[in-house]
């Protein structure tokens, strides 16, 4: 067994017994991907000279016994719009080609006082919206990944990294995480510092990240607060509720056998489940999130795009200059739906544990040229609230599906028991075909 | 209703065109139009005063 196979979990286990050094296991993930990358193109640029000089050093630290955190010796995948000191970040734009920041983002920073090794930037979407980035899905390289976290998804999915920091504006983190048959958590909005990741629409943003397992995905958000969820997931089985019928309603036939199914087995084990029906004010929610995300990318390039439009790829483009034509009532209305469904969701939440979805509309889709929907994960991004997918089974052609948790705002303890819960009952879906090269 | 919507999005489109020139704007045209739905939405689904939200401040006593 390769240790880049090795979960966050299992490597830091090994490390803290002495069975593995950081050295080694950076090592075995260097080879990983100078193997696999050339197939993926997960990857903006790789900072092996750094990663292995920082691997040295904490190698050396855990010779004298000192160990920073359970990310201690662990490579790092970081999407390209975080900034990260002395290293290119161009946030998939021509206009940042030559971008070197001179300070890391506050994660990016805090993963380095943990201990993490970055390993390098991962691809994303231009300025983490929808024009696709080259990055190819390991499960069937002629589909995509999903975006905008493109390049973090099929690192953690290719084993070419255990752990991959992603934003989610609307499904950014989620969606992609899903097509690649990984976890992917998007925490409780600004729990996770935003401040040096470069913004798409400020009031949407949420830093995110993309593990193999929940129980890294818990393991690496104590590292980052401070706090003890991976201590907490042992539970009961959970009491979930489904919203009625917009979600089957639009999702594509796999996705809704996939659901059922995956209920019917969690079911069976023990879970409650009871449908709810949606406010009224739900069927604003996406419209809201488009007026939103497009005002506040306005706000941010109107510069740049004034002097350059020519250098904006045609979809952000679109969305910059609607954007700029907005009015500020209707931004302000919009905000203000925000706020009505927020009050809503929170009180049909009361005596759940959390809320289950699929986490996409349909699997991942042929081709490079879309990323996908997020129909399903904006609602979230626009609430606020917490959100995981976890692998829930394959297609027929053996792309892989995930389903979605939400809980209310600071229940991320929750959120990884529910899942941890239910990733347990469901199983593993196994690895892409990629992994057995 | 649905006429309506797509009315008001090749109205915002035009607008949208009109500022930025329609060689810029036509490999976009999707975007805008979404966004332009999606502006119509949002304004009118708040005139209805059922759909009203609260708009005193928080906290207030009547």
């Amino acid at each position: 067994m390769e240790n880049s196979s090795l979960t966050i979990s299992q490597a830091s286990n090994q490390i803290k017994n002495g069975q593995l050094t950081p050295n080694e296991l950076l090592e075995s993930f260097l080879n990983r991907i100078e193997k696999i990358e050339p197939l993926i193109d997960a990857w903006v640029n790789l900072d092996k000279k750094t990663a292995i000089t920082t691997a040295e050093e904490l190698t050396k630290e855990l010779s004298v016994g000192k160990i920073r955190s359970s990310l201690h010796g662990i490579p790092v995948g970081i999407k390209d719009i975080y900034f990260t000191k002395g290293l290119q970040t161009t946030m998939g734009s021509p206009l940042y080609k030559d971008f070197i920041p001179d300070a890391d983002a506050v994660i990016v920073s805090k993963l380095k006082e943990a201990g993490a090794i970055i390993l390098g930037k991962t691809q994303t979407t231009e300025f983490a919206y929808l024009d696709p980035a080259p990055t190819k899905n390991p499960w069937a390289r002629d589909h995509t990944p999903g975006g905008s976290s493109s390049g973090s998804a099929a690192a953690v999915s290719a084993q070419m990294s255990s752990l991959a920091f992603g934003s989610q504006t609307a499904g950014s983190v989620i969606r992609p995480a899903s097509f690649c048959g990984v976890v992917g958590v998007k925490p409780t909005y600004d729990l996770l510092s935003r401040e040096g990741v470069f913004p798409l629409a400020w009031s949407l943003d949420h830093v995110g990240y993309m593990t193999r397992t929940v129980e890294d995905a818990a393991i690496t958000f104590d590292v980052l607060t401070g706090s003890s969820t991976s201590a907490q997931l042992m539970m009961k089985p959970p009491k979930l509720c489904y919203p009625d019928t917009y979600f089957q309603e639009n999702a594509d036939g796999e996705v809704n056998r996939n659901l059922n199914e995956a209920v019917e087995r969690i079911w069976r084990r023990g879970a409650d489940f009871e449908p709810i029906k949606l406010p009224e004010v739900f069927k604003m929610v996406h419209s809201s999130v488009r007026v939103i995300m497009a005002a506040e990318a306005a706000s941010i390039h109107r510069e740049n795009f004034k002097t350059k439009p020519e250098l904006f790829r045609p979809l952000i483009r679109g969305h910059i200059a609607s954007g700029l034509a907005i009015p500020s009532s209707s931004y302000l209305q919009a905000q203000r739906i925000r706020r009505v469904f927020i009050d809503e969701m929170l009180k049909l939440m009361e005596g759940y544990d959390a809320i289950i979805t699929p986490s996409a509309p349909t699997p991942a889709l042929p081709g490079l040229q879309s990323t996908g929907d997020a129909a399903f994960n904006s609602p979230w991004s626009l609430a606020g609230f917490p959100s995981i997918t976890i692998p829930s089974g394959l297609t027929i052609d053996g792309l892989p599906q995930g389903i979605q948790f939400i809980t209310k705002p600071y229940q991320e303890a929750k959120l990884f028991a529910v899942a941890r819960w239910c990733e347990d009952k469901l199983g593993s879906i196994g690895l892409p075909s990629i992994n057995r090269q | 209703m649905e006429t309506k919507r797509e009315e008001y999005a090749n109205h915002y489109l035009s607008s949208v065109e009109g500022i930025w020139g329609k060689q810029l704007i036509e490999p976009c045209k999707i975007i805008i139009i979404k966004i332009g739905e999606a502006v119509y939405d949002v304004d009118n689904y708040l005139l209805k005063p059922e759909n009203e939200p609260e708009t005193k401040p928080r906290g207030v006593k009547e």
